[in-house]
C-alpha cells in the first residue's frame, strides 16, 4: 500500500491552489490597463519593437497632448507575426489607432477598408517633399491611407582587402555602377580570393523575398506592368533576369544557404562576416555589425544595374486603422510625425534613412557613417514606381509568396528561367483573379 | 494486483544477485552520456549566441566556445526591455492558469471517469475535436468571443481560455479510472456526501497526479505564445514569448539576436527549475496513472 | 481553448484505458448512490468553458469551410464545396500532403522509439539516472521560434558548426537544409529532438509499473533481456504506445514554427506540409475560408487515425 498523506493535506493542497487562484485574480486586476478615463481621447500608437524608436514616439506623443489637450498617447508594440495579429485584432474592432506598417503589408488593409483615409489632416504641401514612388505607398486614386516615415534600400558593400587583393576600385558615383556583367566579373575574382564564394544577396526570411525584384526592374522588366497590376514575369527581360540569378549559383559566386526561403536571419550579413563572400548586396541594417567586427575593412558602393537602375522598397509608413474611435486626430499625429523636422529628429535618433526629399544625410546629422547612409539616401532615387505599386498593392502578400516559391526553384535550378516564369505567371494568375 | 495505484517505490528491484554486467553499465553510461551531450547542445549553443557579442557565434571555422564571450546581451536587453515585467507576467499567467485547470481537470476527468451521464460521449469527443483543429483557423474567432466579453488586454483573456485544457483532462479521466471505486463505495456506505467522497477519498490518492499536470500546464502554457499574442497590448503586459516574437521574424527590421539568445536562456531557467522540483512526483504521477 | 504549442502535452483517448480494477463492478451505474446532477457539477466548469470558448471557434471553423471569406467574419458569401473542390485540383496541396505524412512518418516512430530505449535504459540503477533524466527532458523547455533559429544555425552548410566540425575532420560539408531530401531529414531530426524526453518519460513511469515479479520469473527460466523485453514488457506497454502515437500524430500534423523558421517551406517546396498551407491561406492569401477547409482536413485525417487505432486496439486486446 503507498503511504498516502492524511486527508487534510490534500484539502488543504486543493485550497491552496484555490487560493493561488484567487490571489492571482486579484493581482491580475490590480495591474490593469493602460486606458484613459473621463472624457480624455485615447490614442494608440503602435511600433515595432525597437527601443530607441519607442523612446521617438513617446516623445512626440508627449508634444502632441501637449498641443492637444484633453487626449492621451500610448506606445505600444506589435510583433513578427504582423498579419495574424492584425487582422484578428481589425475583426475584434481593436486595433490600434496609429500602426507602423511596411509597404509590402500596407495593401491588402488599404485596399479592404482596414485603413481610413487622412487626406483631411494631411496638408497640401507634404506632397511636394515626397517623389513620385514614396508617395505611391499610401495615396490611391480615392484618398491617402499611409505615409511614409523612413526608409531604406540595397546598395552593394564590399570587403576593403580583398578589392585591394584583386585590384578593383568600386564606383563610387550613382552613375557609375556597375553593370550586371562587370559585376560578375569582380565576383569572379572575388571568389577567387575568399575561395567559397563571391557575394550574398540580403534576404532575412522567407516574407522578404520581394527584396528580389529590383533585380528584374533594374532589366527593364516589371513584377506587374508598369501600371503595378498585370502580372508581367514572362517577358523576356524578366525571363534573362531569372537566368542572371541563376548564374549566380550555377557559377558557385553565391551559397544555395542563401535564398529567399533560407532560415537563420541574414544570411548574407553572416558570410561577409565571416569572410566566406566579399561582397554583398544589403541593406543599412548591417552596418553595426560591421562596425564592430570588421571596422575600416568594409566600403559601399551603388546597388549594381543593369539596363536600368532600381534597389529595394524598405521602410515603414503610417497609417490609421478603422478600429479608431477618434480618427482625425490620430490622422493628425501621423501628420505631426511625418512632418519634416520629427522625420528629421527621428532618423537622426533612429539612425533611419528619411523619406522626405529635402532631408539628405547632413540634415540629419549622423553620429557615424554619414557618407554610406548619404549613398543610401541616393540609391533611394532609384527605385522605380512599377515596382513601389506592385509591392504596395492589394495582393501582394500572395504575390510575394508566390514570388518566393518559384525564385528559389528557378535559383537553385529545379527550373529553367522560362519554366520558373511560366509557372510564377500561372500562379500570380490565379492570385489576382480571386 | 487488487490495485492498479502502481507503488512507485518498486520502481528498481533490490539487487542482491550480482550481475556479471558492469562493464556493460559503464558502456551505457558512457553511451546515455554521449547522447545527452548532443541533447544539450543546441541549448548550450544558445548560451554561447547569448554570450556573443551580436548574438550570433558564426564562424568558418570549427569552434565550441564564443571567441570573446560578453555580458553586454544581458545587461543591453535588461536595460532597455522590460523583461523582469515579462518575466513577471509569465509567471501570474501560467502560475494562476496552470493552478485554475488543474482544478477544473480533475473535476471533469472525475466527472468522466466515475460517472455515468447523459452527453458523456458527445462531451468526449467534442473534446477530442477541439485539440485537433489548427489553431490558425480558430484564432480569429476565439478572439471575437473574448473581445465581447470584455476581457482584451487583461490577463484573465489569456488565462480563462486555457483554464479549459483538454490535455489535463484526459489525463485526470485516465488516473481517476484507476482509482478503484470500492474505495468510493465505502465512504458512501459510511455517508459521506458526493463532493466529500471527491474531497477525502478521491483527491488524497491523486498527489503524483497533480503532479503531471502542474508540470504538463506550466511547461504549455509558459510557452504558449500565439493566443497571448493577439489578446495582450503594450510592452509591458506581454508574456516572454510573445516578448521574444516581437523582436524576431519581422521583415522590418533585422532581429536583435544578442538580445533574444539573452531572453530565452533567462527563460529556460524557471523551466528547468519547474521541472526539477516536480520531477519525481511527475515520473510518480505517470506511473500511477495506470497508463500501463 | 486548448493549447497549442511545441511542446507536446500527454493525451489519452478512449480506447487506451486501463480497465479499472477493483471488487465493485465499474461506473457503479446499477446502484446509483449520488444525485443525479452531481456528474454535471463536476463536469460543469469544463463543459461551461467549452461552451465559451471552444464551441463557438469551432462552429464558426466548419461555417467558415463552407464560405469564401477574406479576413473577418461575416463578410463572406456562401459557395457550398467549393473549397474542397479547389482543394482536390490544387497541386501544392498534393505535394503538401505527402511531405505531411513524410515528416510524421519520420517523427511519430522515431521520437517514440528513441523515448522508449532510454527509459528502458533508465529503468535500472545507473549511476547519475536523475541527471539523466533531466538532461532528456530539458530540450522541451525551449521555445519553438528560439529553437528554430539555434538549429538553422547550427546546420548552415557555410558557417554553422556541424559542417565547421566535418570540415575540420576532412569530411566535407553536408548540405543539411540546403538540399530537399537533406532539408527534410534535418526537420526530423530537430523535431524528433524536441520530443524524445517526453516519450522518455512517460514510458519511464509506464515501465515502472510493470511488475517486477514477472521478469524476474522469466529471467529465472533462461529468458534473455530483449526475449523479456518483447514478450513481457511490450505487450503490457501496448496502451502507453497508443496515446504517444496519437499524441505524437495530432502533434506532427501541427508543427508549425520550427519548420517554417528554419526552411520556409523550401528549398523549394520539399518541407511545404499541410498546417503551413493553413497559415498561408488564413494569414498571407486572406482566404479564411479555405483555411477552414484545410484545418477540417486535418482534423478527418487526424479522426480517421484514432478511429482506425482504436480498433487496432481492440483487435490486440482480444487477440491476447
Amino acid at each position: 500500500m503507498p503511504t498516502r498523506p492524511p486527508h487534510q493535506l490534500a484539502r488543504r493542497g486543493f485550497l491552496a491552489l484555490a487560493g493561488i487562484s484567487l490571489t492571482g485574480a486579484l493581482a491580475a486586476c490590480a495591474g490593469q490597463g493602460t486606458a484613459a478615463t473621463g472624457g480624455t481621447k485615447h490614442i494608440r500608437l503602435s511600433t515595432w519593437n525597437i527601443p530607441t524608436d519607442i523612446t521617438s514616439y513617446q516623445a512626440i506623443a508627449d508634444e502632441f497632448v501637449a498641443e492637444h489637450p484633453g487626449t492621451s498617447v500610448a506606445v505600444e508594440v506589435t510583433t513578427g507575426s504582423f498579419h495574424q495579429w492584425f487582422i484578428t485584432r481589425l475583426a475584434a474592432d481593436l486595433a490600434p489607432d496609429v500602426i507602423r506598417i511596411t509597404p509590402q503589408q500596407i495593401g491588402r488593409y488599404a485596399a479592404n477598408g482596414s485603413l481610413v483615409d487622412i487626406s483631411g489632416s494631411i496638408p497640401a504641401d507634404y506632397r511636394d517633399d515626397y517623389s513620385e514612388p514614396f508617395w505611391a505607398i499610401g495615396a490611391r486614386e480615392d484618398g491617402i491611407y499611409g505615409v511614409f516615415q523612413h526608409t531604406d534600400n540595397f546598395i552593394t558593400y564590399y570587403n576593403r582587402e580583398v578589392m585591394e587583393q584583386i585590384g578593383v576600385t568600386p564606383p563610387s558615383r550613382l552613375e557609375d555602377a556597375w553593370t550586371w556583367d562587370e559585376f560578375l566579373d569582380v565576383a569572379k575574382e572575388v571568389k577567387q580570393v575568399t575561395g567559397k564564394y563571391a557575394f550574398g544577396y540580403g534576404w532575412s526570411s522567407a516574407e522578404t523575398a520581394y527584396r528580389w525584384l529590383p533585380i528584374i526592374h533594374q532589366n527593364g522588366g516589371a513584377f506587374l506592368g508598369e501600371d503595378g497590376l498585370t502580372p508581367s514575369m514572362d517577358t523576356p527581360e524578366a525571363i534573362d533576369a531569372l537566368a542572371f540569378g541563376r548564374k549566380w549559383y550555377a557559377e558557385g559566386l553565391a551559397t544555395t544557404g542563401n535564398i529567399s526561403k533560407s532560415g537563420g536571419g541574414d544570411v548574407a550579413r553572416n558570410l561577409f562576416l565571416t569572410g566566406q563572400v566579399g561582397m554583398m548586396l544589403n541593406n543599412p541594417e548591417s552596418i553595426v555589425q560591421l562596425d564592430t567586427d570588421m571596422p575600416d575593412n568594409w566600403g559601399t558602393a551603388p546597388m549594381i544595374r543593369n539596363v536600368g537602375q532600381a534597389s529595394d522598397l524598405g521602410g515603414n509608413a503610417l497609417a490609421v486603422t478603422k478600429s479608431s474611435k477618434h480618427p482625425e486626430l490620430a490622422a493628425e499625429l501621423v501628420a505631426m510625425i511625418t512632418s519634416r523636422s520629427q522625420m528629421q529628429r527621428f532618423c537622426h535618433d533612429g539612425n533611419w534613412l528619411p523619406a522626405r526629399k529635402s532631408l539628405d544625410a547632413a540634415d540629419i546629422g549622423y553620429q557615424a557613417n554619414s557618407d554610406t547612409m548619404q549613398r543610401f539616401i541616393d540609391q533611394g532615387s532609384t527605385i522605380p514606381l512599377s515596382m513601389v505599386k506592385a509591392e504596395s498593392g492589394q495582393y501582394f502578400s500572395s504575390l510575394n509568396a508566390v514570388f518566393a516559391d518559384y525564385l528559389d526553384l528557378c535559383l537553385l535550378g529545379q527550373l529553367s528561367p522560362k519554366e520558373a516564369s511560366a509557372q510564377m505567371m500561372e500562379a500570380m494568375r490565379s492570385v489576382t483573379a480571386n | 494486483m487488487a490495485l492498479s495505484v502502481a507503488d512507485p517505490t518498486r520502481a528498481s528491484r533490490p539487487a542482491p544477485r550480482r550481475r556479471p554486467v558492469r562493464p556493460g553499465r559503464w558502456v551505457l553510461v558512457a553511451g546515455l552520456t554521449a547522447l545527452a551531450v548532443l541533447m544539450v547542445f543546441p541549448l548550450y549553443w544558445m548560451l554561447v549566441s547569448a554570450l556573443t557579442p551580436g548574438g550570433q557565434a558564426q564562424s568558418g571555422t570549427f569552434s565550441l566556445f564564443p571567441t570573446r564571450p560578453t555580458f553586454e546581451n544581458y545587461t543591453q536587453v535588461f536595460s532597455t526591455q522590460p523583461v523582469w515585467r515579462w518575466l513577471g507576467n509569465s509567471a501570474l499567467i501560467t502560475s494562476v492558469g496552470t493552478a485554475l485547470s488543474v482544478v477544473v481537470s480533475l473535476m471533469a476527468g472525475y466527472a468522466l471517469a466515475k460517472f455515468r451521464f447523459l452527453g458523456r460521449g458527445l462531451l468526449y469527443s467534442a473534446f477530442l475535436v477541439t485539440i485537433m483543429i489548427p489553431i490558425q483557423v480558430t484564432l480569429v474567432p476565439s478572439f471575437l468571443v473574448v473581445a465581447k466579453i470584455g476581457l482584451v488586454d487583461s490577463p484573465w483573456a489569456v488565462i480563462l481560455p486555457t483554464v479549459f485544457d483538454v490535455v489535463g483532462i484526459f489525463i485526470a479521466r485516465q488516473f481517476m479510472l484507476g482509482v478503484p471505486d470500492a474505495l468510493m463505495e465505502a465512504a458512501r456506505l459510511d455517508g459521506a456526501g458526493e463532493f466529500q467522497t471527491f474531497f477525502r477519498v478521491v483527491l488524497p490518492s491523486c498527489g503524483p497526479l497533480v503532479g503531471v499536470l502542474v508540470i504538463l500546464g506550466f511547461m504549455t502554457r509558459w510557452n504558449d505564445f500565439l493566443w497571448p499574442l493577439v489578446v495582450l497590448q503594450g510592452n509591458e503586459n506581454l508574456t516572454v514569448p510573445v516578448a521574444l516574437s516581437t523582436l524576431t521574424n519581422n521583415p522590418a527590421f533585422s532581429s536583435p539576436w544578442g538580445a533574444v539568445m539573452a531572453i530565452a536562456t533567462v527563460t529556460v531557467l524557471p523551466l528547468l527549475v519547474v521541472f526539477l522540483a516536480f520531477q519525481r512526483q511527475f515520473v510518480q504521477g505517470i506511473a500511477s496513472t495506470g497508463i500501463k | 481553448m486548448s493549447l497549442r504549442t511545441e511542446t507536446a502535452p500527454v493525451r489519452t483517448t478512449a480506447a487506451s484505458t486501463a480497465p479499472p480494477t477493483g471488487g465493485l463492478p465499474a461506473g457503479g451505474a446499477a446502484r446509483r448512490r449520488h444525485g443525479r446532477f452531481v456528474p454535471y457539477v463536476f463536469i460543469g466548469p469544463a463543459a461551461l468553458l467549452f461552451l465559451g470558448f471552444s464551441l463557438i471557434p469551432i462552429v464558426t471553423a466548419i461555417a467558415l469551410s463552407f464560405q469564401d471569406s477574406s479576413t473577418s467574419l461575416g463578410d463572406g458569401t456562401w459557395v457550398g464545396g467549393k473549397n474542397f473542390t479547389d482543394m482536390a485540383s490544387d497541386p501544392l496541396i498534393g505535394t503538401a500532403l505527402r511531405n505531411t505524412l513524410v515528416f510524421t512518418i519520420g517523427t511519430v516512430p522515431t521520437a517514440m522509439a528513441i523515448g522508449l530505449a532510454l527509459a528502458v535504459a533508465l529503468n535500472r540503477p545507473l549511476p547519475g539516472r536523475s541527471v539523466f533524466r533531466a538532461l532528456f527532458f530539458v530540450p522541451m523547455v525551449a521555445a519553438g521560434v528560439v529553437v528554430g533559429v539555434i538549429m538553422s544555425w547550427i546546420f548552415n552548410g557555410d558557417y554553422g558548426v556541424v559542417n565547421n566540425l566535418l570540415d575540420a575532420l576532412g569530411l566535407g560539408r553536408v548540405p543539411w537544409l540546403t538540399a530537399p531530401g537533406w532539408a527534410m531529414a534535418t526537420l526530423v531530426v530537430v523535431v524528433v529532438w524536441t520530443r524524445i524526453g517526453f516519450c522518455m518519460v512517460i514510458y519511464l513511469g509506464a515501465l515502472q509499473s510493470v511488475p517486477a515479479e514477472l521478469k524476474e520469473a522469466a529471467a529465472i527460466d533462461g529468458a534473455s533481456r530483449w526475449v523479456r523485453f518483447r514478450t513481457i514488457t511490450w505487450p503490457l506497454l501496448r496502451p502507453t504506445t497508443s496515446i504517444l502515437l496519437i499524441l505524437n500524430v495530432v502533434f506532427s500534423l501541427q508543427a508549425f514554427d520550427v519548420i517554417y523558421v528554419m526552411t520556409g517551406g523550401g528549398p523549394g517546396f520539399s518541407t511545404t506540409v499541410l498546417i503551413q498551407y493553413v497559415f498561408r491561406s488564413a494569414f498571407i492569401d486572406a482566404r479564411m475560408g479555405y483555411a477552414a477547409a484545410l484545418g477540417l482536413v486535418l482534423v478527418a485525417i487526424l479522426l480517421v487515425f484514432t478511429l482506425l487505432r482504436q480498433r487496432a486496439n481492440k483487435k490486440a486486446e482480444e487477440a491476447i
